[in-house]
C-alpha cells in the first residue's frame, strides 16, 4: 500500500520534482568531479605506499642541497660531485642486501651530434646488464634492464663494453630525439663533447628507446663509454636502486617525520624491517657522502597539488550542499501547501504523523537517488575536463564515488525537506478539508 | 572495511543490548519510555571515551586510564545489578536510585566501548595517504554501517523486551552484565599487575589469559540473548483466529490485521539483522582475519646413512617445496627447497628466519613472503644468509638428488618451537617411554633428554658425555648465522 501511494504521488507533481532533481544533479556533479579527482590521486598514492617494491635514488650529498632560487639552480657543486663506481657493490653488502634486486648507475654529459650542431643533447651512460662480482655471488648481474623493466627498446640493446677492436660504440636513441633528428636503428653518428677540449667518438644506433621519462630526449650508451668521453673515469652521478620492501605503516611514517622521535625499541624494529626508508638509510651508511631518497612519484607530483586544493574541494562541496538543500526546502514547502487537503484526508483516515512524514521523505529520497545517479554521469565528464587542465591527463573513474555521491544526494534531499515537513503536524484535518487553510 | 565494521559490532553490541533492556525496565507502568535520558548518557559516555583515549596516549598513561576506566565500569555494573536485585521485590521508593544507577552504568559502558574502539582505530591506520582515497571511504563506511546496525539493535531490543516478562528481561540483563563484569575484572586485574599494585602470580595471569580467550565469544552470546528475546516475543505475539476476525466489525478487523502484520514485521526484522550480524562476525573472525598459514610440510624419513634425498626433477616447477623432519627428542624441523633461478640452482634452507623466528615462509603467486614481517624475499637470493632470508641449510647436490644430512637438520632444531610426541629412551637406563609422559627431562647442548626417574637425571647431570658421547651443540638463534 505504501509503495503504491509513493508511486502515485511521485508521478503527480513531476514538474516540480524535475526541478528538484535538476538542483541535486548540479551539486552532485560538482561533488562527483572534485571527489573523483581527489580519489584517483589518493588511490594512486596509497597503492604506491602499499607496494612491495620501490626505487631509491642515490645522489652525492652536495647534489641534494637545495639552492634553487626562482627556478634557477645556483648550487656551485651541481654536476661536479660524484660517486665512485668502485663503491657501488657495497650496496649489496648492507643488512638488507638480499632485498636489493638490482642497481644501475647514471652519468650524464652534454654532447652534440656532428652535422646537427645546433642541438645540445644529453648522453647518458649506464649499465644495461652487467656482471658485478659481489661478496658471496660472483655471477651477480645487474643493470637498467633489471631496475627499470619498463624501458622498451625497438631494435637491440647495445653491448656493455663500448667501442673495441675498431668497431664503433653502440647507443640507444630516445624516441623523441629519434623522431626529431630522424634517427633509426643502424644509423652511424659521430658525437662530440661540447667543452673546450672536444673529444669525438663514432657510434651506431642499435635501438630506439621508450621510457616515458627524460631519457626519451637523450642518447643512452654504456657507462664506460660516457666516462671516457667526459673524462670522468670511475665516476657516476647517481644510482637508481630497486629494492623489495615492506609497505609503509605507522612506524615507518613516524620514522619519516623524524627518526629521532623513535624510542630505541622502535628504532631497532624500524632498522630491522625492510621499509624503504630504512633500506635508504643503510645505503647512506654504506657509501660515503651520498644521500638516498625513495622515489614517491605520485606523492611528489599530483599528490602535492591535490593536497593543497583538498580544503577548497571541501568548502565547495559544503557550499553546494547548502545551496541545493535550500532549493529543495522551498520546493517542499510549496508541495505540502498544495497537497494540504490530501494530507488532511490521510490523517482523517487514521494515518499517524510519522506515516505522512515517511511518504514525503521517501519521495525526497527517491529524488535524491535519481539526482545523484545523473550527477555521477555529469560529474565524470566534468572531472575529465578538470583533470586535463590541471594534470594534463585524463582521470580514471573510481566506482566508490557512486555510492558516496548517492548517499550525499539523498542526504541533501532529506535535510532540505526535513524542516518543511514539520508543517505536516500543524495541519488539522478538519481545517484543511473545510478549506480554511 | 570489514575489520572496522566487525570491531564496531564487537565493541558496541553489549551497549545496545543493555540500553534496550534497561529502557524497558526503567519504563514506569503505562508511562513514557525514557529514550532521551539514556541517549544523553550514551552520548556523554562516548564523548568521554573519545577524550580519554588521546589524552591518556599523550601522557603515556594508557594502562592507568584503562584500569581506572574498567574499575569504574565494574563498580557501576555491580551497583546497577545490586539495585536491580533489591528493587525486584519492592519497587516503590527506589525509582530514582535505580534510574541513576542505570544511567551511570550505561554511560560507563559507553565510555569503555568507545575507548576500546579507539584503541583499535589507533592501532590500524585508517588511511595510508593524506589525500581522500577509496580505502578511507570504505573504512568510514564500515564504521557507519556498524553504527547503523548497533543503533537499530536498541529499538529492536526495546520492542522485543517490552512483550516479555520483567523477570525474564532482568535475568538476561544480569547475565549480560555478568559477562561484562567478568571481562572488566580480568582487565582490572591485569592493569593492577602491570601498575605493580598487586603481585604478579601465575594464577592471576592464567585467569586473565582465559578471560581474554573467551571474551571474544561474548558478542556471540549477546546475539544469542537477542535471539532468545525475539523467539519469546514471537511466542507471545497477539494471535487472532479467522473466526474471531469474521465476527469483528470491518474497522476493528483492519486494525487487528495491521497490528498482527506489524508485529510479524518486527520479528522478521529482528531475525534478519541478527542473521546479518552473525554472518559478518563469523566470516570475519573465522575466515577473513585469520593470518596466512604455511602449506603442510611433507614429512621425510632418512635412509640408512642418515641422509634425506629429494629428486631435483621434483623441484623443476620452481615452487616452494616444504619438508619436515622430526628429531629424536621430538622437535619438528621444517625446511624447504626452491629452484631459485630457473636453472639448476637450488636453494635449500630452514623454514625459519634468523630475525623473525619460525613462522615460516609462504609462496604467493611468484613471490616468497616471510609471514612474520611481510617482506618479499628476492627469490634468487634464497640460500644466502642475511636480512630476512631463510636460514641456509648445508646440503650436497649430486646425481640428480639434493641430499641433506640428518645431523645438520638436528643442529637446527632449536630454530623451531613445534614439538611432537615421540618415543624416547632414557640415556642412562635405556628404558623406552613416550616423551610427553616422561617424569624428568633436561636440556644439554640444546638437546632435550628424557629420564625415567630423578635418580637417572642426577647421574646424567654428573657426567653427560658418558651417556651420549661427544656431540656438537645445536645452533641457537641468538648466536646468529654460523660462520658468517
Amino acid at each position: 500500500m505504501f509503495f503504491r501511494m509513493l508511486r502515485q504521488s511521485f508521478f503527480r507533481g513531476w514538474r516540480r520534482k524535475a526541478l528538484a532533481t535538476a538542483t541535486i544533479v548540479l551539486s552532485a556533479s560538482l561533488i562527483t568531479a572534485l571527489m573523483n579527482i581527489s580519489i584517483d590521486v589518493g588511490d594512486k598514492m596509497s597503492r604506491e605506499m602499499k607496494s612491495y617494491g620501490a626505487n631509491i635514488n642515490v645522489v652525492p650529498k652536495s647534489e641534494a642541497i637545495p639552492l634553487e632560487i626562482g627556478g634557477v639552480d645556483y648550487n656551485p657543486l651541481k654536476d661536479r660531485a660524484f660517486i665512485n663506481e668502485a663503491d657501488l657493490p657495497r650496496i649489496k653488502e648492507i643488512f638488507w642486501h638480499n632485498n636489493i634486486v638490482g642497481f644501475a648507475p647514471f652519468l650524464k654529459t652534454g654532447v652534440v651530434i656532428s652535422g646537427k650542431e645546433k642541438k645540445r643533447i644529453n648522453l647518458i651512460g649506464t649499465w644495461f646488464d652487467r656482471q658485478v662480482p659481489i661478496s658471496g655471488d660472483d655471477e651477480y648481474r645487474t643493470g637498467i634492464k633489471l631496475v627499470s623493466p619498463y624501458w622498451q627498446v625497438r631494435g637491440e640493446w647495445p653491448n656493455e663494453q663500448g667501442a673495441q677492436n675498431g668497431m664503433p660504440g653502440e647507443v640507444l636513441a630516445g624516441a623523441l630525439l629519434a623522431r626529431e633528428l630522424n634517427l633509426k636503428a643502424g644509423d652511424q653518428i659521430t658525437v662530440r663533447t661540447g667543452d673546450k677540449a672536444p673529444r669525438e667518438e663514432n657510434f651506431v644506433v642499435k635501438g630506439i628507446l621508450t621510457t616515458g621519462g627524460a631519457e626519451e630526449k637523450a642518447l643512452v650508451a654504456s657507462l664506460a663509454t660516457v666516462q671516457r668521453l667526459a673524462g670522468l673515469a670511475g665516476k657516476v652521478q647517481s644510482v637508481s636502486v630497486s629494492a623489495l620492501t615492506v609497505p609503509e605503516d605507522r612506524l615507518s611514517r613516524k620514522a619519516r617525520h623524524s627518526s629521532d622521535s623513535l624510542d630505541s625499541a622502535e628504532y631497532d624494529r624500524w632498522y630491522c624491517t625492510a621499509y624503504v626508508s630504512s633500506v635508504s638509510l643503510q645505503i647512506e651508511e654504506a657509501i660515503p657522502n651520498v644521500t638516498s631518497r625513495p622515489i614517491w612519484q605520485v606523492a611528489a607530483g599530483e599528490g602535492a597539488v591535490v593536497n593543497k586544493i583538498q580544503l577548497l574541494m571541501i568548502v565547495v562541496t559544503i557550499a553546494a550542499f547548502i545551496a541545493s538543500g535550500l532549493g529543495i526546502s522551498s520546493l517542499t514547502v510549496t508541495t505540502i501547501m498544495e497537497r494540504a487537503r490530501e494530507i488532511g484526508l490521510m490523517k482523517a483516515l487514521g494515518a499517524a504523523d510519522w506515516e505522512v512524514y515517511l511518504l514525503f521523505l521517501s519521495e525526497s529520497a527517491v529524488v535524491g537517488v535519481v539526482g545523484g545517479l545523473l550527477g555521477c554521469v555529469a560529474g565524470a565528464g566534468l572531472s575529465q575536463i578538470i583533470g586535463l587542465s590541471i594534470f594534463g591527463s585524463t582521470v580514471s573513474f573510481s566506482p566508490i564515488v557512486i555510492p558516496v555521491n548517492i548517499a550525499v544526494s539523498v542526504l541533501i534531499a532529506l535535510s532540505g525537506s526535513l524542516m518543511p515537513s514539520r508543517l505536516i503536524t500543524k495541519l488539522y484535518p478538519a481545517e484543511v478539508l473545510h478549506g480554511r487553510r | 572495511m570489514l575489520a572496522y565494521l566487525v570491531n564496531f559490532i564487537h565493541d558496541f553490541i553489549p551497549l545496545s543490548l543493555v540500553t534496550g533492556m534497561m529502557i524497558v525496565l526503567e519504563t514506569p507502568d503505562g508511562g513514557k519510555k525514557p529514550y532521551r535520558s539514556f541517549f544523553i548518557a550514551i552520548v556523554c559516555g562516548v564523548l568521554a571515551g573519545c577524550v580519554i583515549h588521546p589524552v591518556a596516549l599523550r601522557h603515556e598513561m594508557s594502562t592507568a586510564a584503562r584500569t581506572a576506566l574498567h574499575g569504574t565500569a565494574l563498580a557501576a555494573a555491580l551497583l546497577n545489578a545490586a539495585l536491580i536485585a533489591i528493587s525486584a521485590n519492592c519497587r516503590r521508593g527506589w525509582e530514582s536510585f535505580t534510574r541513576g544507577a542505570a544511567l551511570f552504568f550505561t554511560a560507563a559502558l559507553a565510555t569503555a566501548s568507545a575507548y576500546s574502539f579507539f584503541v583499535f582505530i589507533a592501532e590500524k591506520a585508517i588511511t595510508t595517504s593524506s589525500v581522500l582515497n577509496t580505502e578511507v571511504i570504505l573504512n568510514v563506511g564500515g564504521i557507519l554501517a556498524g553504527f547503523a546496525l548497533t543503533s537499530f539493535m536498541v529499538p529492536l531490543t526495546v520492542h522485543m523486551s517490552a512483550r516479555n516478562g520483567r523477570r525474564a528481561v532482568t535475568g538476561i540483563l544480569l547475565f549480560v552484565s555478568a559477562l561484562l563484569m567478568s571481562r572488566w575484572s580480568a582487565d582490572l586485574l591485569l592493569g593492577m599487575m602491570r601498575l605493580e599494585m598487586i603481585e604478579l602470580t601465575s594464577t592471576r595471569v592464567s585467569i586473565v589469559a582465559k578471560s581474554g580467550k573467551y571474551s571474544a565469544l561474548f558478542s556471540y552470546l549477546d546475539l544469542l540473548m537477542v535471539a532468545l528475546l525475539s523467539l519469546a516475543y514471537f511466542r507471545k505475539r497477539p494471535k487472532v483466529t479467522a473466526v474471531e476476525l469474521a465476527e469483528m466489525e470491518p474497522a476493528g478487523r483492519r486494525k487487528k490485521c495491521s497490528v498482527v502484520l506489524l508485529e510479524l514485521r518486527w520479528f522478521r526484522g529482528s531475525l534478519a539483522s541478527l542473521l546479518l550480524a552473525l554472518t559478518l562476525l563469523l566470516y570475519h573472525d573465522f575466515y577473513a582475519s585469520r593470518p596466512p598459514r604455511i602449506s603442510k610440510p611433507v614429512n621425510m624419513t632418512p635412509d640408512a646413512n642418515g641422509v634425506i634425498k629429494v629428486k631435483i626433477e621434483d623441484l623443476a616447477d620452481g615452487n616452494l617445496h616444504r619438508y619436515s623432519y622430526v628429531t629424536d627428542d621430538g622437535h619438528v624441523v621444517r625446511f624447504f627447497m626452491i629452484n631459485r633461478s630457473g636453472g639448476k640452482k637450488i636453494g635449500v634452507v630452514y623454514d625459519a628466519c634468523m630475525l623473525c623466528g619460525d613462522m615460516g615462509y609462504l609462496q604467493e603467486n611468484n613471490e616468497v613472503i616471510c609471514i612474520a614481517c611481510n617482506v618479499r624475499i628476492f627469490i634468487p637470493s634464497i640460500g644466502k644468509a642475511g636480512g630476512c632470508n631463510p636460514i641456509p641449510l648445508p646440503h650436497q647436490i649430486e646425481g640428480g638428488f639434493v641430499s641433506v644430512s640428518v645431523a645438520e637438520l638436528d643442529k637446527g632444531a632449536k630454530y623451531f618451537s613445534e614439538v611432537a610426541t615421540v618415543k624416547v629412551k632414557d640415556p642412562v637406563t635405556g628404558k623406552e617411554m613416550i616423551s610427553r609422559d616422561a617424569p624428568q627431562r633436561d636440556e644439554y647442548k640444546g638437546r632435550t633428554y628424557f629420564f625415567d626417574s630423578a635418580e637417572s637425571l642426577e647421574r646424567f647431570r654428573a657426567s653427560p658425555e658418558k651417556y651420549i658421547g661427544e656431540k656438537e651443540s645445536r645452533y641457537y638463534r641468538t648466536e646468529g648465522f654460523q660462520g658468517a
